[in-house]
């Protein structure tokens, strides 16, 4: 297992170096440039423009702009940011921990609603309970998470009043239970969007799991039923879901900046359409090194997950 | 046996329901609230009376000379103070300054600063703050982006730059007096209009020590010291800042203890101000047009559609379209139908830079000419040729935008063009207008009581000259206009450059859009209309109800 995790972790190394590589090269690329977001004062002539061009370093051949932004990060330094001015490692880890706040808990609910459902669906195949909570899930999945937002905010802050339609705090306090109340819709957005795909799977999974020979052994011992399920089916079963659920991860920051957007969450999705608005590149660099390492962590805790769940796989690689 | 376990979930459920219900209730000091308002974050908390305004647009930094963006100007103007208000008939109020002269050769300005003005440390505003302030603005060790604007005082060179360490021509005459002496004699409410828009005072006395290349970067942004009406106390970057009030403010006390600035999606803030979340729209994030008339029926809510000097253009390549042909899609353009359909009445048609009401608008450049027909026909005398695919620029995030575009190349398409519409991020499109990868392109801008607010959009060597004009005398008589002292003289320049527009047609002027503002019945007394063009709100005018 010890080599297994080593191999795992020496692979995300230099994907990690190649995600940096191609993002900063596509930001560097993409039409519109930082200088005119910075020079948007009527009365800034071309002359400006070069000199800010030059005093930024902008003028560099990008080769040599991603390795001094790559040497400055071995050092421990994101750089600055053009927009802001502020040290951008700062910027990034002020807006994470509200981003896996939020797609932690959300994740945590879609798995919390979704495995138990499919279960269930997967337990009686095409009965009403199967047909009711496949179609609602399908709903939930196929909205955009926008108009979900819309919605529930319609719903619980304007109509009924008893949930804030966005923001994190209230006024004038940081306490757990305000933090809370304000997490609700966004988290439930987010897991309603997702409960669907991960109900699929834990349905197709243990319907096939269901049909194999070990259970009808299991339940041939005179295992009790809800043991049946839940050690022997719902443990193999599970493999699948993990799957749907790493490939969930980077799904999770994509489909937060909406969910951010609509209840101004204050998460890293929102920094980044700020900082892509704004070309700002140190900006959009360090957000993509946290959410990479997030990504490829994420990914290697997964791997070392399927080995646990599956002693074939850990032994096999 | 499942069918127990679904049994015991339930319970655990409802357990779950049962403690999760105070989250719902909105905490016990919140109970008795009316429904609607049970969530609202604005009204009183413990016994404070809080006021929250929304915007829509992000801030980048408290740093006032590290922005040019108006979500920061807005919480800017909170903080630090401006020498005076600029009103949007073109007068001016005293803010810092409470009164100024111009001397008999109109080139020395001298300003007198408001006594009672205290930083939030509690030390005296002085004229040292403003001498600081003008000599970081036009520092050759710090970057100013508006620093252009420093270029009319003596000691800096063309582009607003010291010609030596603190050579701008600022001085303090006392604690209270300062002095800006002008390169040349010049109309002072050019000056007004200019530099009192966005030049703010920053504090020297916690400053000083600080070298200006490591200004903008130094941690006294993060909890930064002013001396506006209200008092920076914490903020949740892209979420909100919150303050206390200054009830030391030279200028009278706010009504209200707390104000928050939150950050809110334009489709979110109808629902916000009815669910009592948010008091009061920042005027420069008017509420979206679906939004309004439900705005105008929904009790407790006072909306006020504000004219504004804001205007809308279609840039027209200069290089790539001859100007008759430019003066053909003039007059083929309908602004009727865009004010009434896409507008909903909510704006004007404008035909130049200035709206009807500004005090330099030339009436000769009447009336809005719409007659397709004669366009057809200008068009085949031009000899142009229609079967070119035009390009036409737009960005994404405005919906006006995009359907202004499409009914305009319905309008373009009846003359004989052929128009196919790209639409781009708003860092594309402006990148490639300036570069003239283009042949019409949507740009707005924000108007000024200042009327050579335009001229750097049509003179030649301005990163503004979208249009790509090769031809000097436009941007030649406007700058000469912004230079002359008599107002009269102004006048006639003025009058001029809209004709010359009207000729030239760089950019099609299409309408003024107004500023939807609106806010809970909660707060009264807000200047109507907003009293300053730019970002002051006067706060401290406001009566708040408890």
């Amino acid at each position: 297992m010890g080599r297994y995790a080593l191999k795992r972790i020496l692979i995300a190394i230099p994907t990690f170096f190649g995600i940096t590589i191609l993002v900063f090269i596509i930001s560097c690329l993409a039409p519109g440039s930082p200088l005119e977001m910075i020079l948007t004062d009527p009365m800034a002539t071309q002359a400006d423009l070069e000199a800010l061009e030059q005093q930024m370093g902008l003028d560099d051949p990008i080769v040599v702009q991603y390795f001094r932004w790559l040497g400055n990060l071995l050092q421990g330094n994101m750089g600055y940011s053009y927009r802001t001015k502020l040290p951008v490692a700062e910027m990034v880890l002020e807006r994470l921990w509200p981003t896996l706040l939020l797609t932690i808990v959300s994740t945590l609910i879609a798995i919390v609603i979704a495995v138990p459902l499919g279960i269930m669906s997967a337990y009686k195949p095409y009965s009403a309970w199967d047909y009711i909570s496949s179609g609602l899930s399908f709903i939930g999945a196929s909205t955009p998470t926008f108009f979900t937002g819309l919605i529930l905010i319609y719903i619980f802050a304007v109509k009924a009043g008893v949930l804030p339609m966005g923001g994190m705090y209230d006024s004038g306090t940081r306490s757990v239970l305000s933090l809370m109340r304000h997490l609700v819709l966004p988290s439930a957005v987010l897991a309603i969007f997702n409960i669907g795909s991960i109900l699929r799977q834990t349905r197709g999974s243990m319907l096939e799991v269901f049909q194999e020979d070990f259970m009808r052994t299991a339940r041939a011992k005179g295992l009790r039923e809800r043991s049946v399920v839940i050690i022997h089916g719902l443990r193999n079963a599970l493999i699948p879901v993990v799957t749907v659920l790493s490939t969930m991860i980077p799904f999770l920051f994509g489909g937060a900046v909406v969910a951010e957007q609509v209840f101004g969450w204050p998460g890293l999705g929102n920094l980044m359409v700020q900082s892509i608005n704004a070309r700002d590149y140190p900006a959009i660099m360090g957000i993509t090194v946290v959410i990479a390492a997030a990504v490829l962590v994420g990914n290697v805790i997964v791997d070392l997950v399927y080995g646990l769940l599956d002693p074939k796989i850990r032994e096999s690689r | 046996m499942l069918k127990k376990t679904i049994g015991k979930g339930a319970v655990v459920l409802a357990l779950l329901l049962a403690f999760a219900s105070p989250l719902f209730a909105g905490g016990s000091s919140e109970k008795e609230a009316a429904p609607a308002q049970a969530a609202a974050t604005t009204t009183t908390r413990n016994g404070e009376k809080v006021v929250t305004i929304a915007q829509i647009g992000n801030w980048d930094t408290f740093m006032p000379m590290n922005t040019t963006n108006q979500g920061s100007d807005n919480i800017i103007d909170l903080l630090f103070e401006r020498l005076m208000i600029i009103k949007t008939d073109g007068t001016f109020e005293p803010r810092l300054a409470s009164s100024w002269e111009v001397n008999e050769t109109s080139d020395v300005i001298t300003y007198h600063l408001n006594e009672n003005a205290k930083w939030h440390d509690g030390e005296p505003v002085t004229a040292q703050d403003v001498v600081y302030s003008a000599q970081v603005a036009s520092s050759a060790e710090y970057a100013y982006p508006r620093r252009i604007r420093m270029q009319y005082f003596a000691g800096t060179d063309e582009s607003g730059m010291e010609l030596s360490p603190d050579s701008v021509a600022v001085k303090a005459i006392d604690d209270h007096t300062v002095e800006f002496t002008l390169k040349q004699p010049m109309d002072p409410t050019i000056i007004y209009a200019l530099i009192n828009r966005d030049f703010y005072i920053i504090p020297y006395h916690l400053l000083k020590d600080i070298s200006d290349a490591d200004l903008a970067a130094d941690r006294f942004w993060q909890n930064p010291v002013g001396a506006g009406p209200c008092i920076f106390e914490s903020q949740i970057s892209g979420e909100r800042v919150e303050f206390k009030a200054n009830k030391d403010y030279y200028l009278g006390a706010p009504d209200f203890d707390r104000l928050v600035y939150r950050i809110v999606t334009a489709p979110n803030l109808l629902a916000g101000l009815v669910s009592g979340e948010i008091d009061v729209i920042s005027a420069d994030s008017s509420l979206p047009l679906t939004d309004w008339e439900a705005a105008c029926n929904t009790p407790g809510i006072t909306t006020e559609s504000i004219p504004s000097f804001k205007y809308q253009t279609m840039v027209v390549n200069t290089q790539h379209i001859p100007q008759e042909v430019r003066q053909a899609i003039n007059i083929a353009i309908n602004k009727d139908v865009l004010v009434q359909s896409l507008l909903m009445g909510e704006g004007r048609k404008v035909a130049g830079p200035l709206t009807d009401d500004h005090p330099y608008f030339n009436d000769a450049i009447l009336p809005i000419e719409y007659n397709p027909e004669k366009a057809k026909e200008m068009i085949a005398e031009s000899g142009f040729d229609t079967s070119k695919q035009l390009v036409m620029l737009t960005s994404t995030g405005t919906d006006i935008g995009q359907k202004t575009a499409v009914l305009i190349q319905q309008d373009l398409q009846k003359i004989g063009l052929n128009i196919q519409i790209q639409t781009l991020d708003f860092p594309t499109l402006l990148t490639n207008t300036r570069n003239g990868e283009y042949d019409f392109s949507f740009i707005g801008f924000q108007g000024s009581v200042d009327p050579t607010e335009s001229v750097p959009n049509v003179t030649v060597g301005y990163l503004n000259n979208f249009s790509q004009l090769t031809d000097p005398t436009l941007g030649e008589i406007g700058m000469e206009s912004s230079l002359v002292v008599d107002p009269e003289e102004r006048h006639e320049l003025m009058d001029q450059y809209q004709v010359l527009i009207k000729e030239q047609v760089p950019y099609v002027y299409l309408y003024s859009q107004n500023i939807l503002f609106a806010h809970s019945d909660r707060i009264t007394g807000i200047p109507e209309p907003p009293v300053d063009l730019y970002a002051n709100k006067c706060v401290w005018l406001w009566k708040v109800a408890d």
